[in-house]
This record gives structure tokens, sequence and C-alpha cells, in this order.
């Protein structure tokens, strides 16, 4: 009897999950970060029945850690009287660092819309406090959100029922629905209600890359150790999934958008983070497993060029050293290399945290060049030979001594010393802040197959789209993920309405 | 062959449910303003004997989307003063029992899903 019950039950139980809850749109968008916030207001503007799904219990994806977005020839830039932004020099410079590895009419159609982007942005309320050059080596097209990205997230979400858009949270999009070719809706799983079906005249992809799924970065990417992901959790590559299994062609899948290598120990966004991680980060010493200077270090504050030169070197490692003279020097002038528009100031402490690293067992600290390497070959697997450390450190030495590094021709600003004892050296390795590459799309972000011809009512945008870089992250040009994430989620929605919904 | 196969998925998940049910048996009891309010297990649970979590559509029939709450100023560990309202944020309206919890201590999801040390106390 007892059991006649409990099949009972589980055919019930049974019937219930089968009948996935069915909800109807014009336009479905997959994450609501960056591009489909941008994606799904821009679309329901137009008229369109909007669903967004968002895997996070929480909106904004990495839209919640960016501070500026890209413009060419924008009103700030033009009231501001800027060089070199027009719109003009700004597709040049892109195809340029890109060697047409990535797409001219994507760039193009990007570069001739952002500044009615930052327009449009501003029309929905967004505030922008002007354009601010993020590092000396990049361009003016850097433009700073008032209360950063994370204020522009939280304007478009809190226009979305103003405009009738319908954010499902905690929902995961699992699929896209294709029928005779066409994309169709998503399958998707809510946490609350289970598989749920959302039937739609377009499909907007935009999930924000793979950083986090450490089978497709070894996959794609040139580093085949792992990469510390810097931002948002679970970017596993869910969209670009979706959209190959759909029969759209891949691009651009193995462009990492690499970051300074970091410490391991130190995550990123902790708040009682000690100074060391920043500290270290510096154009002093960076040496290889082999004790010798691989890059120019200023190139520190051009993240995407550290991040390659630093993962050519074996297993990754970068050993970033300062002797306590220069720690002194920041801790009474300021960093060298400060990030973002922070202004340079004393940083104090930095000893006194540095000192509480190498009491963590996360600092090495040393009073002899042999005993450095020594102590690093132990804790780190380094392959150092003090003779040749002690030649990289006399090369520094000459360096700054004749103020002229003919190695590598760092900047004479920011030429060290290295003699002071006790000398600290930190071990750091890849990192990235995502992935900017995955599926080929045409001019209006719309996925094409192998065959190169536009998939009916598939789009994919920011980061899951391929076309705006070549091999690189073109960091020269500040605001130019989120910016090409809120563009192409413009892009995208205004060819979804006009083609498939109207 | 599917269908015994999900059968027998389900025969797991029920044993797992029954089990579930028995440990948290205790734990169910209503608390706090709902208890005041003379909140019954149904209000919430939508069956006699509550087996598994509502669905966060209880507490906004009850209480809304709480959209209309206001902000406050609250303080993070290391004593800087943050404004805003739990209710109503950067990441649109968040399911209501991440946060508060009928059952067992609430949290602030702001802290646990994610690096902030607000010190913010949830009812
Ligand atoms: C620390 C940091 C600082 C940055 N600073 C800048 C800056 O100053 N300027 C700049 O230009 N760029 C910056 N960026 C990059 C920029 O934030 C991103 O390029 C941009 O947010 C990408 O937008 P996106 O829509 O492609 O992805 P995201 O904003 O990451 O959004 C993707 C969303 O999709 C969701 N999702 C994933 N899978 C699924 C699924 N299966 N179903 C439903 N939803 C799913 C995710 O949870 C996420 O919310 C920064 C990034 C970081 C991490
Ligand atoms: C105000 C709404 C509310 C009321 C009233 C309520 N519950 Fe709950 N119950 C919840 C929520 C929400 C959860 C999910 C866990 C949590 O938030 O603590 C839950 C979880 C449970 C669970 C665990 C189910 C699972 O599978 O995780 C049991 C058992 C339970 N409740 C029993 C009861 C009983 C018995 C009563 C009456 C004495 C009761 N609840 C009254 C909201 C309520
Ligand atoms: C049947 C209606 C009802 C349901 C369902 C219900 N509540 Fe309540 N809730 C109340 C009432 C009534 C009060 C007391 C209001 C007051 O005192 O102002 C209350 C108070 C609260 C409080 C304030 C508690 C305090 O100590 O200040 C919170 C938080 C809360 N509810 C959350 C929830 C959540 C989360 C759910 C869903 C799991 C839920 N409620 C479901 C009616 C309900
Ligand atoms: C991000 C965490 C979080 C979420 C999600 C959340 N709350 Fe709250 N809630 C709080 C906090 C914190 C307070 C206390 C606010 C304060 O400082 O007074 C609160 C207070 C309340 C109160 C009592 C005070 C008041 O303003 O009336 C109720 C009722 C309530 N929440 C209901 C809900 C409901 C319903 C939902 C889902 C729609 C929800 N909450 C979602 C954090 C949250």
């Amino acid at each position: 009897m007892k059991k006649i019950i409990v099949l009972i039950f589980m055919l019930t139980c049974l019937n219930n999950s089968y009948a996935a809850k069915v909800y109807n749109a014009d336009v479905v968008v997959v994450g609501a970060g960056g591009s489909g916030n941008a994606a799904a207001v821009q679309a329901a503007q137009l008229g369109a029945k909007v669903i967004v799904l968002e895997k996070q219990a929480a909106a904004g994806g990495n839209a919640n850690f960016c501070e500026g977005i890209f413009g060419a020839d924008s009103k700030f830039q033009r009231s501001q009287n800027l060089p070199n932004v027009s719109k003009e020099d700004l597709f040049n410079k892109i195809m340029d660092f890109n060697h047409y590895k990535g797409d001219p009419l994507l760039v193009s159609a990007f570069v001739n819309q952002s500044a009615d982007t930052i327009e449009w942005l501003q029309s929905l309320g967004v505030k922008i406090d002007g354009v601010f050059l993020e590092a000396d080596s990049r361009t003016y097209t850097w433009h700073r959100f008032n209360g950063l990205c994370r204020a522009m997230t939280e304007t478009l979400i809190k226009s979305y029922p103003k405009y009738g858009i319908q954010l499902m949270l905690e929902t995961e999009a699992k699929d896209v629905i294709m029928k005779d070719g066409k994309a169709v809706g998503v399958k998707a799983f809510n946490v609350e209600d289970g598989d749920i079906v959302i039937n739609a005249k377009a499909v907007i992809i935009g999930t924000g890359g793979f950083v986090s799924n450490a089978e497709m970065l070894k996959k794609y990417a040139d580093f085949k150790g792992p990469i510390t992901a810097i931002g948002a959790k679970n970017r596993t590559g869910d969209g670009i999934r979706m959209a190959l299994a759909a029969g759209a062609k891949p691009e651009g899948l193995g462009t990492v958008q690499y970051h300074s290598p970091s410490p391991r120990f130190a995550g990123f966004a902790g708040i009682e983070r000690r100074k060391t991680g920043f500290g270290f980060n510096q154009p002093v010493l960076w040496v290889n497993s082999f004790g010798k200077r691989f890059v120019n270090e200023y190139e520190v504050r051009n993240f995407s060029i550290a991040g390659n030169a630093a993962v050519r070197q074996k297993n990754g490692l970068v050993i970033k050293l300062l002797d306590s003279a220069v720690i002194d020097q920041y801790e009474k002038e300021g960093l060298d290399f400060v990030g973002g528009v922070n202004p340079r100031v004393p940083f104090t402490n930095l000893l006194r945290d540095i000192e509480a690293d190498v009491q963590a067992g996360n600092v090495v600290k040393a009073n002899t060049i042999e005993d450095l390497a020594k102590q690093l070959n132990k804790k780190f697997g380094t392959e150092i030979d003090p003779k040749i450390l002690q030649a990289t450190v006399d090369q520094t030495n000459h360096a700054y001594d004749k103020n002229f590094d003919d190695l590598f021709f760092k900047p004479r600003k920011v030429l060290h010393s290295f003699r002071t004892p006790p000398y600290y050296a930190i071990a750091t390795y890849p990192a990235a802040l995502g992935t900017v590459g995955g599926i080929r799309v045409d001019e209006n972000c719309q996925a094409v197959d192998n065959d190169f011809h536009p998939i009916p009512g598939l789009f994919v945008v920011g980061a899951d789209a391929g076309g705006m870089y070549g091999d690189t992250y073109d960091i020269i040009v500040a605001g130019e993920t989120i910016g090409f994430a809120v563009n192409s989620g413009r892009l995208a929605a205004k060819h979804a309405v006009a083609t498939y919904v109207k | 062959m599917k269908k015994i196969i999900l059968m027998i998925v389900s025969l797991i998940i029920l044993a797992f449910f029954l089990t579930a049910y028995a440990e948290d048996k205790q734990a169910g009891k209503i608390t706090g303003k709902h208890k005041e309010a003379g909140l019954s297990c149904s209000d919430c649970h939508k069956e006699k004997t509550p087996s598994a979590r509502p669905s966060q559509k209880v507490c906004r029939d009850c209480h809304g989307d709480m959209t209309d709450t206001k902000s406050k100023v609250y303080k993070d560990i290391a004593g800087h003063e943050v404004t805003f309202n739990p209710h109503y944020t950067h990441t649109g309206s968040m399911r209501c029992t991440l946060c508060h919890k009928m059952h067992s201590t609430s949290e602030l999801y702001c802290n646990t899903g994610c690096h902030h040390k607000f010190q913010v106390k949830v009812p």
C-alpha cells in the first residue's frame, strides 16, 4: 500500500516537473550584465516586450566593477578639447592595434555609435563626471561614471519597470531553442520554478565570456596553467556554448583580457586586503623563473600587455621585487603607478603590511641577493642562479645610475636602484579580468554560421562576441570593454527589433 | 528505459525530501513579527505539512516588492558610511529569502554573496 502511494506521488512529481513554465516575449536577453542591460532597455524603448535572464542572485555582472566607458568625439571630449579622439583617430587606432584581426565593420559601428551611446545613457539618468586619462599610455576616451559603472547598472535596472522589462534572477539559460534554423527562444532553469521556457522572436546572448571556466581556458587560451579570474563570479562560457550549439561560428576565443600578474594569496576585491599587492605591482624589478628581466616593468599600466609578457614565462611565474629604499620612497611620496584616476598620495604603512605578509609566509625577505635567490627557489620552485640574479640587479642599478635602461628602455621617471636591504619579493601568476572573444558576429552583432550567413534571431554581444580585438585586449583605448558591451547590446537590440519584432 | 531512470531519480529526490523534512521539523518555527502577527505554516508553505521551502512569491504577496522603501545610512566594518536601500539596489530585486531566513538567522546577501562588509541587522 505504502509503495503505491509513493509511486503515485512520484508520478505526480514527474508530471509537474515536465510541465515547464512557459513565458512569451519579443526579445529574450541572456545575462543582466553590461551588454544585456543595455540591450534590454534599448529593445524595450523600441517597443519590444523583453525578458532578461540572469544566472546570479544579483544583476550587473562585471558592470558592477568597471569605472569608465569609451566614447569617440563625444560632447564631453569636445568641451574638454581633447586631442586624438575623433572617430577617424580612434577607428584607426583600434584597427592598427588589432592589425585587422578585428572586424572593421563591427569596429566602425562601435566607434560611430559610441558618442550617441553616452548621450543615450545620460537620457536615462546616468551621470558622467568627464573624460579622464586612465594611465599615461592611454587615449582620452575614458568617460568616467559618477558612482562608477555600478551606478549605470543601477539606473538601467531601475528603469526596467518603466519599460515593462521582466528581470528573472537566479535563472540560468541552458539552450537556445532553434526551429527551422531560427532562434525562437531559450530554455532555462529558475531556482524556484525549475525548468522554464521563454519563447521569443529574437535571442540576445551576453553572458560575459568564460574566464571562470578552467576547461575552456585550457582549451582556448595561450597560457595553459591556472589563470586567476578577477571580477564577477561564474563566467562559465554558457552563452558561447549555447551559441556554438545553435550553429554559430567561433571567433577570437583565445583572447584573454590578461591582467598584470597577481599574487594568488590576496584575491582582488577584499576590502581588508593589505597594501602588499599594490605595493609590489609597481615598475621596480620583475624577474622570471631564471632571475631575468623580461619586460619594461612600466607596462604594468597596460595590464593586458604586462599580462602577455608574463604568460610567456615559465609557469607564468613572475617574481616582483622591492628593496627597502623604494618602499620608503613609496611610503613618503606615493606609488609610481596608481591606476584609475586616484591621486598619487603617500602610500603609508606599506612596510608594515609587507612585514605582515612576510610573517604570513606570502613574501620572501632577505638581506643578500644570494639568500634571496635561495629562498625563492625553495619557496616558489624558481631556478634562479644567484649570479644571474646579481647580474640583473647590477643592470638595474646601472640603468638607474646612468638614468637610462638600455635593456628595455623603461622610462626615466620610474627607474629605481636595488641596493638597500632587506629585499622583499613576491610571487605572482597569470590573472585575467575576463575573456573578450567567442562568437563571430556581423556589424549588427548578429551571430553568423560557419557559412558566414547571419543566424536568424540570434545575437551575441559583449564579452561573448568576437571581432573587436585581435589576440590582445587593446588597453591603450580606455573603456573599450564596457563600451563594447553597452554598444553591442544597443546594436543588437536595434537590429533585432527592426528585423524580427516589428 | 528513460522513464525507469526518471522514477529512480524521483525516488531518490523523494527520500531526500523526507529526511530533510524530518530534520527540520523542529526548526520550522514561526518567529518574531510573523508570530506576533499570528501567521501559520500554511501562510507561507501553502501545504498542510511543509515539505519544501516556499517561493518568495508568498513574501511578495503580503509585503509587495518593497521597492518603495527608503535608503538608510549604514556603516561598513571600516567605519565608512554608505547609503543604500537593501530592497532597491543596483542588483535588481533579489529573492527575499536570500537575506531573510524564516527559520534561522537572517544574513545580508551583499556580505555573504559578495565582498562587502556592511554592518546591517537583517530582521
Ligand atoms: C574589476 C574590473 C574592472 C573593469 N573596469 C573596466 C573599465 O573601467 N572600463 C571598461 O571598459 N571595462 C572594464 N571592465 C570590463 C567590463 O566590466 C566588462 O567588459 C563588461 O561588464 C562586459 O559586459 P558583458 O555584458 O559582456 O558581461 P558581464 O557584465 O559580465 O555580464 C554577463 C552576465 O551574464 C550572466 N550569465 C552568465 N551565464 C548566464 C546564463 N547561463 N544565464 C543567464 N545569465 C548568465 C552573468 O552572471 C553576468 O551577470 C572591468 C572589469 C572588471 C572585472
Ligand atoms: C513567513 C513564512 C514562513 C512561515 C510562516 C513558515 N515557514 Fe517554513 N520556510 C520558510 C522559508 C522561506 C523556508 C526556507 C528556509 C529559510 O528561509 O529559513 C522555509 C523552510 C521550511 C522547511 C524546510 C524545507 C526544506 O526542504 O528546506 C520546513 C520543514 C519548514 N519551513 C516548516 C515550517 C513549519 C512547520 C512552519 C509552521 C510552524 C513554517 N515552516 C512556517 C517560510 C516560512
Ligand atoms: C500572510 C502574510 C505574510 C507572509 C506570507 C509573509 N509575511 Fe512577513 N510579515 C507579515 C506581517 C503581518 C509582519 C509584521 C508587520 C509589522 O509588524 O509591521 C511581517 C513582518 C516581516 C518582517 C519584519 C520582521 C521584523 O522583525 O521586523 C520581515 C523581514 C518579513 N516579514 C519578511 C518576510 C519574508 C521574507 C517572507 C517570505 C518568506 C514573508 N515575510 C512572508 C506578513 C507576512
Ligand atoms: C539584500 C538583502 C535583503 C533582501 C534580498 C530583502 N531584504 Fe528585507 N530587509 C533587509 C534589511 C537589511 C532590512 C532591515 C532594514 C533596516 O535597516 O531597517 C530589511 C527589512 C525588511 C522588512 C522590515 C522593515 C521594513 O522596511 O518594513 C521587511 C518587511 C522586509 N525586509 C521584507 C522583504 C521582502 C518581502 C523581500 C523580498 C521582496 C526582502 N525583504 C528582500 C534586507 C533584505
